[in-house]
């Protein structure tokens, strides 16, 4: 083997043992403004990769506008266009913040954030805090006064009570869960109904053990009751704070980040530094929950969920979550084989993350440029559909765009092979 | 007299390489179809092919 493939195994194999090393904890809940490296009054933040405010799709312009009348950054929608347009109001990727934001990834300077350390690397990652269930959500890139008192509520009563009683509980095991939940039915990005329900099941005797208002305590249980899908955006923050560790490795060819901003595809590689390699993304196929959409309707692949990809859950291990291949009327074989694929595309598997349709197979784990570009295999993501004007309308899954994958490559033969 | 041709007095036994859309639309007719996933070969792009040999 030549010193250059050597050296790539070694970088490869060191980026592999801090992903499966990663030990990611939620610690706290706190406004963006005071744990978010490098947030601002005036930023905005949204799914990567970066694009600018002309150029934005849908569901990232509504839900920007939203985040700006929320904050009092304006006071009607085209005063909050205007300041957009001229720079008074800022705009950056999640991903550029140490975040990861589900959908348009809407985060603004109030915006609770789950707190999410890697004990084992050090490493701080963040996401903010799910809105509930519904069609209409910020992070779909709608908004409404409903919607904004909503966000209203969780930063001044939610968000406060969430903390308290995480303080109280000590830091949630994200991995422990992660490892349980994928035995329970889910994969982690479209289903965490069973992830959320050990969150729960943690987090519960603390709640109702808080000298705060009763009737908050309870509206606050009730809302984490209703979100079956709570813990996704903790999941996400796991992910990140894990693959964040993997960074800046020379000569490694494993991707660290994938994210859609509904208008580009891009990922990032360890060791090829900050820079994002971008494709069009790709319109999702999948079900539509109401007869009067269709694919007419829908914007292309968004949001910055696909970094449970990138650790290797969501379309990495469908038959974890058979319920899931029913969106793209799928089956557990047909889920067997996206698997096998993805393996076919990672540098090995996951002891922690066992595929029980499978006969408790490791999961695949790393994702490799090489491979990718080698076998004309690129990743498989579960993903939400969402209204090209905002607002979810379906879920399914979508194949990441080969171009990013082959531009990464030709980047890493300029830098490497020279 | 040629030999009948079996396509046309018997049941076809049908294997759709690739696209599902074929054999959904036989499914929906009660036609029995093994569907096996197949997709073209990814673009050969010589420089990319070189990069490879030199990478993996």
């Amino acid at each position: 083997m030549s010193s250059l493939k050597t050296r790539i195994e070694a970088a490869n194999d060191r980026a592999f043992d801090i992903l499966r090393g990663g030990k990611p904890r939620l610690v706290g809940v706190a406004p963006a403004l005071e744990v978010v490296p490098g947030m601002a009054p005036n930023l905005i933040l949204h799914s990567a990769p970066a694009i600018d405010w002309a150029d934005m799709s849908g569901p990232h312009r509504n839900g920007i506008i939203g985040a700006a009348l929320w904050e009092g950054l304006a006071a009607t929608p085209e005063e909050a266009e205007a300041k957009l347009a001229s720079g008074e109001i800022r705009t950056a990727p999640c991903h550029h913040h140490d975040t990861v934001g589900a959908g348009a990834g809407i985060t603004s300077a109030s915006t609770p954030m789950l707190i999410v350390e890697n004990e084992s690397y050090g490493t701080r990652a963040f996401s903010c805090i799910s809105e509930g269930g519904g069609l209409r959500l910020l992070k779909w890139g709608a908004w409404s006064p409903e919607v904004l008192e909503n966000l209203t509520w969780q930063a001044k009563v939610f968000a406060p009570i969430l903390d308290a009683a995480l303080q109280a509980s000590g830091p949630i095991d994200l991995k422990l869960i992660i490892s349980r939940a994928v035995e329970m039915g889910d994969e982690c990005h479209n289903r965490s109904v069973a992830a959320t329900a050990l969150f729960l099941r943690q987090i519960y005797g603390a709640l109702v053990a808080l000298d705060m208002p009763k009737e908050d305590v309870r509206a606050s249980i009730k809302f984490l009751v209703e979100s079956e899908h709570f813990l996704l955006h903790g999941i996400m923050a796991a992910a990140k704070s894990m693959l964040m560790a993997a960074e800046g490795i020379e000569y490694c060819t494993l991707v660290t980040a994938m994210a859609r901003n509904g208008v580009n595809f891009g990922i990032k590689v360890s060791g090829l530094g900050d820079r994002w390699f971008t494709a069009p993304a790709n319109p999702v196929r999948g079900l539509f929950f109401r007869a009067e959409w269709s694919d007419a309707d829908a914007a292309p692949d968004l949001g910055d969920s696909s970094i449970t990809e990138t650790v290797g859950l969501g379309g990495f291990i469908q038959p974890c979550a058979p319920t899931v291949t029913q969106y793209v009327q799928g089956s557990v074989a047909q889920a067997i084989a996206n698997t096998r694929d993805m393996a076919e595309i990672c540098h090995g598997s996951n002891p922690d993350v066992r595929i029980p349709a499978m006969d408790f197979a490791p999961g695949p784990l790393g994702i490799d440029i090489r491979k990718v570009v080698k076998t004309g295999i690129t990743p498989l993501l579960d993903t939400a559909i969402t209204h090209r004007d905002g607002g979810l309308i379906g879920a399914g899954e979508v194949n990441a765009p080969m171009g990013c994958f082959a531009d990464a490559l030709k980047a890493f033969g300029e830098k490497y092979a020279g | 007299m040629p030999p009948e041709n079996p396509l046309l007095t018997e049941a076809p036994v049908v294997i759709n390489l690739g696209l599902d859309l074929f054999a959904e639309a036989l499914a929906q007719q009660s036609v029995p179809c093994v569907q096996v996933r197949w997709t073209p070969p990814p673009p050969t792009d010589d420089d990319l092919l070189t990069l490879l040999d030199d990478l993996l």
